[in-house]
């Protein structure tokens, strides 16, 4: 490519940090930012910080997806953060708390030795372009559901 | 439009007779806090005369407008009827069960005025005000339109104001003095099928049929400046300078909004701009229209307990 060539390289990882597995899984998601640059991630509480967060559970050669409930907006306004090289940023979640769906009950669908997967996805949109938020998919690696009692 | 008051006898130079009366400021306090007065004295009587007649006769709108005001002593007087007429009710349709909230202080009644000219006040010490050119508006006004995709159901808006510039009035009209406030209210319809307020940003304890200023769940709010609840975003909510982001003192504020919710909801949103003058006191200067936002009815009611007709006796033989 030419033309200028940043100094600077994205490199992410993201990962599931599970502190409590009953009823549903309760934690954090967790984006490292191992690059040498900033980048911007969109805060939650509006429609495009709401929707990038998701799960797939996969037991056997099943998988289903959870996502988000559709949430209530009153100032629904893009709003980023930066998050420095060497640092992270978390995303606390709690799969019971009534706030997730799948297409089957949960309890139903996230079950003791089911793997869950988490899913960082950010379309690309006016509005990332205009606030440099980084846009793309990642995904961490399964987190083996306890199967103790 | 531009617009000029000239008060010649006000601009003129104080003497040292007046400066001694009770009420009147001494002349040094009038040369720091008149500019006109400074004009004078710097530039000379006739050059000041010209300017003032170059600016006679023009529109009173005009943010740079030069108007002349009243020596120190008139200050009061003159502040407190400018106050009183300035905050402008663009719709005149504010609601009279409003506001309550933290930052939030209801306009006055449409149309109301004193019944007796205001006393004299204290001489402003504020080292600006806000002046409001246009707005706050909506676009569009009235009934919000709403849209369902996807199971979620959205009505979108946007905001505009503008503020004026003017150095030579008293206290100077400062845009940073103007910010931008976003009001909301919902029914009774919306709050029992929700079991509460719209989000977590709201206190648990917030009602329905309550104005309070609006907010998403990191409690961030349109229109703050500065601040905890401060967060602008490019063509969300700004403040612009000739098009230019300019947080701190931009003369001209831009905003949009999408509120929403799942393709159940149902209830009524209202929404109300206010611009408030944040150096003096949160003082509203001017309001919007109230915008409406139908999000559907509530399912009804099953029917009151219908009891079956009791069967009909066995027919006799």
């Amino acid at each position: 490519m030419k033309g200028h060539k940043s100094m600077h390289h994205v490199s992410l990882t993201l990962q599931i940090e599970v502190r409590s597995g009953r009823p549903l899984p309760a934690g954090s998601i967790v984006l490292d930012n191992t690059g040498s640059a900033p980048i911007r991630v969109w805060r939650t509480g509006n429609q495009w910080g709401d929707t990038v967060l998701s799960f797939e559970v996969s037991r056997g050669d099943d998988t289903v997806r959870i996502v988000r409930q559709p949430q209530v907006y009153t100032r629904n306004v893009p709003s980023s953060l930066a998050v420095p090289p060497g640092t992270r940023h978390e995303w606390p979640f709690d799969l019971g708390d009534g706030q997730w769906q799948a297409d089957a009950p949960l309890e139903q669908v996230v079950v003791p030795g089911a793997q869950l997967v988490a899913v960082y996805n950010v379309p690309p949109s006016p509005e990332a372009k205009d606030q440099g938020v980084w846009t793309g998919e990642i995904r961490s690696k399964p987190v083996l559901l306890d199967k103790s009692p | 439009m531009r617009t000029f008051a000239y008060k010649p006898r006000a601009t003129q130079p104080t003497t040292s007779a007046k400066s001694t009366t009770p009420g009147l400021a001494p002349v040094g306090q009038a040369r720091d806090r008149n500019p006109i007065l400074n004009l004078q004295r710097t530039l000379g009587n006739q050059a000041v005369q010209r300017l003032l007649e170059e600016n006679r006769g023009k529109g009173k709108d005009d943010s740079t407008a030069l108007q002349a005001q009243p020596a120190a002593g008139a200050i009061g007087r003159s502040a407190t009827a400018a106050g009183a007429t300035s905050t402008r009710n663009v719709s005149g349709d504010v609601s009279q069960d409003e506001v309550v909230t933290t930052n939030g202080t209801p306009a006055p009644a449409p149309g109301a005025t004193p019944a007796s000219p205001p006393p004299p006040a204290a001489p402003s010490t504020a080292d600006g005000q806000c002046y409001v050119n246009s707005g706050p508006t909506y676009t569009p006004s009235g009934a919000i339109p709403v849209t369902t995709s996807g199971g979620r159901k959205r009505a979108t808006f946007s905001m505009a104001a503008t503020f004026g510039t003017a150095l030579v009035t008293v206290p100077p009209r400062r845009p940073r003095c103007c910010e931008v406030r976003q009001y909301i209210k919902w029914d009774s319809a919306f709050h029992t099928w929700r079991g509460g307020p719209p989000h977590s940003g709201f206190p648990s304890s917030a009602t329905a049929n309550t104005w309070y200023e609006d907010r998403d769940t990191s409690d961030k709010r349109y229109g703050h400046r500065s601040g905890p609840h401060s967060d602008p975003a490019p063509g969300f909510d700004e403040y612009l300078t000739g098009g230019t982001q300019d947080q701190a003192n931009g003369d001209t504020y831009r905003g949009s909004d999408a509120p929403g919710g799942p393709a159940s909801m149902v209830g009524q949103f209202q929404f109300q701009l206010k611009v408030i003058d944040t150096c003096n006191g949160d003082a509203v200067k001017a309001s919007s229209g109230i915008i409406t936002i139908n999000w559907g009815s509530p399912p009804p009611a099953p029917a009151p307990g219908v009891t079956p007709p009791s069967p009909a006796p066995p027919a006799t033989p």
